[in-house]
């Protein structure tokens, strides 16, 4: 068998905004305040039936195979762990922010002291058989999380069921660990509201 | 109160697994289950204060298509339903008295109205049960109720010389009242959606259900809501069967008799009950009966009027009782106290200036005493603050709500040391230490020493919280078969063997590791299996009788104290009225304060919490007032605009526009639990220190009902009530009357 | 390196919320501290809270970290009166976090029965096949957002009592025993504030014979004139109406119709 490939996968149809995640991924990874390794943007949309619907899409750092904000790197602290996720070695960064130019998914963002930050897939947890913060009290039990290449996992056989589940921004070719059901299908459909990161306006809607 | 976690996850599944459908009827698309690609979903708009419009509507249907359950509405008694294979039944057949010259107008007919001459019987306490009378379906002819299985649903004529009609056939003629396109107007859902749903409601047996909660009948007209739930319940024989609705939730017995503390029962207590006391929120006893209007009358006044309105069938309600508090009616609270709650941020229009300035004034209120572990809004209005315990520091023993279908109750417990302070014998101020502590000072009965009696007779003291709530844990650990001992390597893990002495000696030695078993799970919960039995209903005892009221004497009987209307018996619509039943149309034009406004819970406060969290803030720095988009063209409003609703007695909320198709036409939104004054939004100053408040805590915008025009200022020069539920007492929440601009 | 920037994140956090601030000469509101040995199974991570245990993806076998202790209760994050779990530093005592409770129904569908194995309840945790991604304890943003709620630094943790007017803002912290003396016995209790006025204390209003209003005794005792609001579905109602009935009051109320 194949090296461990952590992933996780959200189903949209199960995600019910509630934001469980966001607050417990903030407490847990002592998050700054401005600052999200996780955020749910929700919104209305227009069903093809006519009847109106409210989305919430969850975003995080997608853990790319062929990582972006690893290439660009001057100095290697933004790396590929074993387990296929992308950290961050602070003792490395020089704060240079490449890497938050280069993710095409906009996760990443800098403290005053110069370090950047991301979700790191709880990576203290993960590392010990734990799921990360956000998926442990998701209420809907949209998130499931587990190794990628272990086809008896349950994060496998669900991706099994969803022929391999969705990614944001296919075409890039990054091959995100980050997977979603039902993300083209909500993406299709006409925006109604504004977009609400959390409950704070991230695009107003213009009608 | 509606459990969302355990609802939602139980909803998604099914919905998911394409075993569920619904139709999600609310005036605001809240997050939840309405995901844009999960199937057998949607979200229908509705106008607030209607949802006893949309009842009707499908009642009314329900009842012209044939599609109700006759069966289930005709048996007359608990025992018949059950022997027919349901779980609960109804008075649709029972017989109201319709002839209003007869001294029992509007009540339900006594086998004496009837002069049938039954034996009495009595319940167990040996009270005469009631007899009522219906047409025996079997036979044609008047019978008691308990001598037949089933009635007759529809029967008007006279019975002993007395005009009669069932509920059932009154209930008919109130759905009727309107038509379907009437309905649709009212509540802004289409015929084809009432239709669509009514039809789809009765195709799946007993297999349906009404979840419905609070916002759903926080309306001057909202028991209509209850009702008329109750009545769709009912109507295709669904309480108490599995996948229909679950009218109430057994738990086992903790802080009343259980099975080893006697924790209900006190010895010495004074005799002061509604007997003889009345509630200070005029609920619970009818103008007519209190001795202030009997004075009146016997004075010579004729048809005497209260100061304020009195609610003979509403329950106990803390909003009214701060009204009366301010009002010094109908008598003055000597000393208020109050533990980690804010009725005066959650009670809408209450928290207005002259309100507070009554509450800072020691001559309408001498004492006040609060409870807290912040200065809210009703600390910021006392005379002492006492420190209180942070739910992971005090006990509870509160049940999961009412979507949970199974047996068991949940334990909150002190998980960790208090960091309020300790006092010198051990214990941590608190609430329950504050009134441990009063209620010695005072001598009181059922504290101190010799306080609780176990099963064995053995008295036991009251000092602190874990002396009481850790002998209600014991009754759960011993309720139906005692759970095994914990064992010591769990009590290990948990360092539950380091837990304070005294919640060692609160218990006996042996109660003591199965008291720790139940902690260790924080509650305790049995297998759904246990309440359920095979063909799909309560078992085991857990089937406790339940009727569904078709037709509701107490409401049909009570008077209303300024007007002298009724409403009716039956459930229907009755639109939006003041408190003397006048609608609120009569008053006030509709054409220019066109908008309702729809509270919902948010997700990012709770009800008058967490607005002080620095990390939910930052998820959600304001509310907002949300608007439908094809209002708010209408308005020149545009998303993000500033925005006024104002009442047509001048009350304003001011907020940012959400504009959205995800609400309801013709009523604005908001989520509550915004727009605080104290609880970290003000300056405090403790010896002469002060810490500057944070405006980012007031952030947003709190509803301002208006007060009820034919109270406030109109029984007494200063008299401040607010709009209500004429039935309920409740605060009129959502609903009311609103003109829209940008600000 | 790491722990020097939790420490400043921190700090930042808590200025960030209301400054400093103490109450009376109170503790404040304690944020978690990592106290675990250097050499231990469970190092503090560099980043993150301490975990609960570790647990084989493959076997589900349950390793549990010492420092940690996991306890399951009640949440009040609102009115639906979930369950949570609450983990906490075995040293300190002090609240790591929360989370729910597999073996309540309203955290986890299915739930675990009460008698399966609190490492069972550590699985529920995991993403062991099998486990937490079929069964897991959960609360919403509210419930985790309780704890940030409860932990800011202005809680009071003393008893205050007024010093300026009602409404004023302007507290004492006075003793513990002082408190009850006054509010018992009543008095002048503000005359060190210029206000005259004879305050009835507990004790004088405890009268369960004497009518409040000799013309309407229906009204009730004098005793009937202590109002108790209180109890946000947290099982804490009991304590307070116990109290109500022995001293002589029918107004106790719950806070659910506002």
């Amino acid at each position: 068998m194949s090296e461990k490939k952590l992933g996780m996968l959200i189903d949209l149809s199960l995600c019910i905004g509630c934001n469980a995640c966001t607050v417990a991924c903030k407490r847990e990874n002592d998050v700054s305040l401005g600052a999200f390794n996780t955020w749910i943007e929700s919104f209305d949309v227009e069903r093809p039936d006519g009847r109106i619907a409210r989305a919430n899409v969850p975003k995080q750092c997608n853990h790319c195979e062929d990582a972006p904000c690893v290439k660009v790197c001057p100095t290697n602290a933004s790396y590929r762990a074993d387990d296929g996720t992308v950290q961050i070695d602070q003792d490395k960064c020089i704060g240079c922010k490449y890497c938050m130019a280069a993710c095409p998914y906009q996760v990443r963002y800098q403290l005053e002291s110069g370090e950047v930050q991301k979700c790191t897939f709880c990576h203290h947890r993960t590392s010990v058989g734990l799921l990360p913060a956000c998926v442990s009290t998701c209420v809907g039990y949209a998130r499931t999380f587990g190794d990628l290449n272990d086809p008896e996992s349950d994060i496998s056989k669900r991706l099994a069921e969803a022929k391999g589940g969705e990614v944001l921004y296919e075409d890039l070719g990054l091959h995100p660990a980050l997977r979603y059901i039902g993300l083209n299908e909500t993406e299709a459909m006409p925006v109604a509201s504004a977009i609400h990161r959390g409950g704070n306006v991230m695009r107003p809607y213009e009608g | 109160m509606i459990n969302f976690q355990s609802s939602g996850k139980r909803t998604l599944a099914n919905l998911a697994a394409g075993k569920l459908k619904i139709d999600v009827i609310d005036c605001t698309l809240a997050n939840g289950s309405v995901t844009p690609t999960i199937p057998g979903i949607n979200w229908i708009p509705i106008k607030p204060a209607t949802n006893a419009a949309f009842c009707a509507a499908l009642v009314q249907k329900i009842i012209a298509d044939k599609t109700y359950d006759a069966d289930a509405l005709s048996f007359t008694t608990q025992k018949a339903a059950v022997a027919g294979g349901y779980g609960a039944y109804t008075n649709a057949t029972y017989l109201v008295i319709v002839d209003e010259g007869h001294p029992n107008h509007l009540k339900l007919m006594r086998a004496a109205d009837a002069g049938i001459d039954a034996p009495e019987e009595k319940d167990k306490d040996g009270k005469a049960l009631d007899q009522f009378v219906v047409i025996d379906a079997a036979t044609g002819q008047p019978a008691v109720h308990s001598a037949c299985g089933k009635g007759a649903l529809e029967f008007e004529g006279e019975v002993n010389g007395v005009k009669v009609r069932t509920g059932f056939s009154l209930l008919k003629d109130s759905v009727n009242e309107y038509t379907m396109e009437e309905y649709s107007e009212i509540t802004g859902v289409s015929v084809e959606d009432l239709e669509r749903i009514a039809k789809e409601y009765t195709s799946h047996g007993t297999r349906a259900g009404i979840c419905h909660k609070g916002g759903s009948a926080a309306s001057v007209n909202g028991i209509d809501t209850v009702m008329g739930a109750a009545v769709l319940h009912a109507i295709i024989g669904a309480n108490q069967m599995i996948g229909g609705n679950a009218p109430n939730s057994p738990a086992p017995t903790t802080a009343g008799n259980g099975a080893r503390y006697k924790l209900g029962t006190i010895a010495g207590k004074p005799d002061v009950s509604t007997k003889n006391a009345t509630y200070i929120s005029r609920t619970v006893k009818a103008w007519e009966k209190t001795d202030e209007y009997k004075n009146r009358v016997a004075a010579g006044e004729k048809d005497p009027k209260p100061l304020m309105p009195w609610f003979g069938n509403g329950a106990a309600s803390d909003s009214q009782a701060l009204l009366s508090i301010v009002n010094r009616y109908p008598y003055q609270a000597k000393i208020l106290t109050s533990f980690m709650c804010n009725t005066l941020q959650a009670t809408p229009g209450a928290m207005r200036d002259e309100v507070v300035e009554r509450l800072c004034d020691p001559e309408v209120l001498p004492l006040h005493i609060v409870c807290d572990v912040f200065v809210g809004e009703h600390a910021q209005y006392a005379d002492y603050i006492v420190p209180d315990v942070t739910p992971y520091e005090s006990f509870g023993l509160p049940t999961t709500g009412t979507t949970f279908t199974g047996y068991g109750t949940t334990v909150r417990w002190q998980v960790k040391e208090p960091e309020s302070m300790l006092l010198d014998d051990g214990r941590h101020a608190s609430w329950e230490t504050f009134l441990a502590d009063v209620a010695q000072a005072c001598e009181l009965p059922g504290w101190g020493e010799n306080a609780i009696k176990d099963a064995d007779g053995k008295a036991w003291p009251l000092r602190d919280a874990c002396d009481f709530y850790l002998k209600a844990v014991a009754n759960l650990a011993y309720a139906e078969e005692p759970v095994a001992d914990i064992s010591d390597e769990e009590m290990r893990v948990q360092a539950l063997d380091e837990l304070p002495e005294s919640f060692k000696a609160a218990v006996t030695a042996e109660e003591w590791p199965k008291v720790l078993n139940v902690l260790s799970r924080g509650g305790r919960y049995w297998p759904m299996s246990y309440v359920h039995d095979a063909d799909g209903r309560r078992s085991r005892g857990f089937e406790k009788e339940n009727q569904t009221y078709y037709y509701s004497e107490k409401r049909a009987l009570n008077k209303n104290c300024y007007s002298g209307k009724r409403l009716p018996g039956v459930f229907g619509y009755n639109p939006e009225t003041f408190t003397d039943l006048s609608p609120m149309t009569d008053h006030f034009s509709r054409e220019e304060y066109p908008f309702g406004a729809s509270e919902h819970k948010p997700r990012f406060r709770s009800i008058s919490m967490l607005s002080n969290s620095p990390v939910m803030r930052d998820l959600c720095s304001h509310n907002y007032i949300e608007l439908n988009r094809e209002d708010a063209a209408a308005l020149g409003i545009k998303d993000g605009d500033k925005v006024r609703a104002t009442t047509p007695l001048g009350d304003v909320s001011e907020g940012i526009a959400m504009v959205r198709a995800g609400q309801t036409k013709g009523a604005f939104a908001l989520a509550f639990g915004y727009g605080h004054q104290n609880y970290g939004a003000q300056d405090i100053e403790v010896d002469g220190a002060v810490t500057k408040g944070d405006p980012a805590v007031a952030a947003g915008v709190r509803i301002h009902q208006m007060l009820d025009p034919t109270v406030t200022g109109v029984t007494g020069d200063d008299v401040i009530s607010i709009i209500a539920e004429n039935d309920a007492a409740s605060p009129g929440r959502c609903g009311g009357m609103f003109k829209i601009e940008k600000a | 390196m790491g722990s020097k920037n939790i420490d400043r994140r921190t700090f930042v956090e808590a200025m960030g919320a209301l400054g400093a601030l103490t109450v009376a000469g109170a503790t404040l509101g304690t944020q978690p501290t990592a106290a675990v040995a250097a050499e231990s199974a469970f190092p503090a991570p560099a980043k993150g809270k301490p975990v609960e245990a570790s647990v084989d993806p493959k076997t589900g076998e349950v390793a549990v970290n010492e420092d940690v202790v996991v306890r399951y209760s009640g949440c009040v994050g609102c009115y639906c009166s979930c369950g949570n779990r609450v983990k906490l530093d075995r040293e300190t005592g002090s609240v790591l976090g929360v989370g729910g409770n597999p073996y309540n129904p309203a955290d986890a569908y299915p739930f675990l029965d009460f008698e399966a194995p609190l490492t069972e309840a550590y699985q529920s945790l995991s993403y062991a096949n099998g486990k937490g991604n079929l069964l897991r304890g959960t609360v919403c943003g509210r419930g985790n957002g309780t704890l940030d709620g409860y932990t800011q630094p202005d809680r009071i943790t003393a008893p205050l009592k007024r010093a300026g007017k009602r409404g004023e803002g302007k507290w004492k912290a006075i003793g513990w025993d002082q408190l009850i003396k006054e509010v018992t016995e009543g008095g002048k209790l503000f005359a060190d504030i210029g206000e005259d006025r004879d305050i009835m204390g507990f004790k004088a209003l405890h009268d369960t014979e004497t009518p409040m209003n000799p013309e309407e005794p229906s009204l009730g005792p004098v005793s009937n004139q202590l109002i108790m609001l209180g109890s946000r579905s947290d099982g804490r109602g009991n304590f307070s109406s116990r109290f109500a009935s022995t001293f002589g009051t029918i107004n106790a109320y719950g806070h659910a119709s506002s």
